[in-house]
């Protein structure tokens, strides 16, 4: 369950050294009187899914729906010098049958080594969070999501591909006159927990297990000096390698996705404006004659308007569109377990955001789906029973300090 | 009666000056006189983290239901003050950043600033223990 120090790889090491230097400095801190350089935030929301047929987040197709998604975490920042911060976050996470465990979130020493006329350059080191389009990096923190649940670009098969690298990131800012440009590139050894991803692309039936290699991150933004206009443009590689289980009719094959993203966002008054455009390019090969090798490229977008009506109320909608091969948006050959309806998602969204104090947050959402392919495998076993059209009914309550 | 047209004109002259009555204040050793809109964006956006004498900036902020605060977002910064949140969020759940310390009220704001070399923050114009810094 507690996935969060395993010695049995070198990054590891670094995480263990990042994290008792951490706790070391913390201590002296507290000896010194620093106690008020250190900073402790957390938060916790709970999700609430009715569903008309298929399941998310739990068995949320039944009567009564599924209080199916907890999330909830706490963090702490020190900053021994100017230029040097420590930074870590623990993380529990209860999402349907799909996971429930806590883990380290993040665990990083930040060293911005050059501070001079508005241009920053460092480098963190440890576990560092993904930035990867405009929600990303606190994915799993409501008050920073667009909605309830997130657009389809953030895909949550992938999630462990996505969610942080435990190396290091370089990072650059500058601000100029009209806003600030920032780049980050991460490099590093990303999540275990493929499961999802391997039932989604290699069939249920699979018999070994996908592992990650070192992935590559890289995401640079710009933002208007008032934060009106946010650009950035994201691009990521992952190299994945199969482990045959014994009498497999796969062999060690490898799989390489690489990512592509555009992100906008504008305010105009009361009106928020995102879209984001993913384009995937993905290669399966060398897993022998019962899977030729393929190249699909997946496409994702989303368009989403806000609407401020004042401080504490805000409605918004989003159309999101996912295709995971764009030539070919009704493949004839699957693999096993996997449902056809699996393979594309058009839907429309609307919600409700209350904000009745700063820390409090109550969010209620209805979505209509033309296609299946958010669901999980662990909250959806039998592929017959996935149905094509489908609705949702989402409530979320949540809590910041 | 002309004396009296002349005040009813004064007080209808002071009224517009009046109306953006918070201003920014820093602690008296930052030797600060005015900052820019994008300065003064910067610093509350926690993106400035030093003054140009290389002095750590504090930044002293009131909770966000508070009048004061959302005037000093709109008038000043010209920001929605759910807008800064958004940014101190992804600051502060992500470990790449810091969020401003929040205080209750205005006698704490001033009280901080007074007390913490390199801090900065907002206040009525009308509070005579404040020395206001003008944004242009």
């Amino acid at each position: 369950m507690f996935a969060l120090l395993k010695l049995n790889k070198p990054i590891h090491w670094l995480l263990t050294i990042v994290l008792s230097q951490w706790l070391i400095s913390t201590a002296s801190a507290y000896s010194f009187g620093h106690l008020d350089s250190i900073k402790v935030h957390g938060f916790a929301s709970q999700g609430y899914f009715l569903s008309s047929e298929n399941n998310i987040y739990g068995e949320s197709s039944k009567h009564r729906g599924a209080l199916g998604l907890t999330e909830t975490g706490i963090n702490v920042s020190y900053k021994p010098l100017h230029n040097l911060r420590l930074a870590a976050q623990g993380i529990y996470r209860h999402a349907g049958n799909v996971n429930e465990d806590a883990q380290l979130d993040y665990a990083l020493l930040d060293w911005t080594f050059l501070s001079h006329n508005d241009l920053r350059i460092g480098v963190r080191l440890g576990r560092v969070k993904t930035p990867f389009g405009l929600y990303n990096e606190t994915r799993d923190v409501a008050f920073t999501r667009p909605s309830i649940t997130l657009p389809s670009i953030y895909f949550e098969r992938s999630r462990d591909l996505l969610l942080s690298s435990d190396g290091l990131q370089f990072y650059a800012d500058k601000g100029t006159p009209i806003g600030n440009l920032s780049f980050q590139l991460n490099a590093g050894q990303l999540g275990e927990e493929l499961d999802e991803l391997q039932d989604a692309v290699l069939g249920q039936g699979a018999l070994g297990k996908l592992e990650n290699e070192l992935g590559y991150l890289a995401k640079l933004a710009y933002e208007s000096t008032s934060g009106a206009t946010r650009l950035a443009f994201s691009f990521d590689n992952f190299d994945m390698k199969y482990e045959p289980g014994s009498g497999d009719f796969l062999d060690d094959g490898n799989i390489n996705f690489q990512q592509f993203l555009l992100s906008a966002q504008q305010h105009i008054g009361p009106v928020t404006f995102t879209g984001e455009y993913l384009r995937q390019e993905n290669i399966f090969e060398n897993f022998g004659p019962f899977y030729p090798k393929t190249a699909p490229v997946s496409e994702s977008y989303y368009i989403q308007a806000d609407y401020r009506f004042n401080q504490q109320f805000k409605g918004y909608s989003r159309y999101d569109v996912l295709y995971l091969n764009k030539d070919d948006k009704q493949p004839d050959v699957l693999p096993s377990g996997v449902s056809p309806h699996m393979t594309f998602n058009k839907s429309y969204m609307v919600g409700l955001q209350w904000t009745p104090a700063s820390q409090w947050m109550l969010q209620a959402e209805y979505h209509r789906h033309n296609g299946a392919s958010s669901l999980s495998f662990a909250d959806n076993p039998n592929p017959a029973a996935i149905k094509q059209h489908w609705s949702v009914f989402a409530l979320q309550v949540s809590y910041r300090f | 009666m002309e004396r009296n047209f002349w005040l009813l004109l004064i007080i209808l002259i002071l009224i517009p000056i009046r109306s953006q009555a918070v201003g920014i204040i820093t602690h008296p050793n930052t030797n600060i006189d005015s900052l820019t809109l994008n300065q003064a964006r910067s610093i509350f956006s926690m993106r400035t983290q030093k003054w140009p004498n290389g002095e750590l900036i504090k930044v002293f902020v009131l909770p966000e239901t508070d009048p004061l605060h959302k005037q000093f977002t709109k008038k000043v910064l010209q920001i929605f003050p759910y807008k800064l949140r958004r940014i101190w969020d992804r600051n502060i759940y992500s470990g790449t950043g810091d969020a401003p310390t929040i205080v209750d009220n205005e006698g704490e704001m001033v009280n901080a600033i007074s007390t913490h070399p390199g801090s900065i923050g907002y206040a009525n114009r009308g509070n005579n223990n404040v020395r206001i810094i003008e944004t242009q």
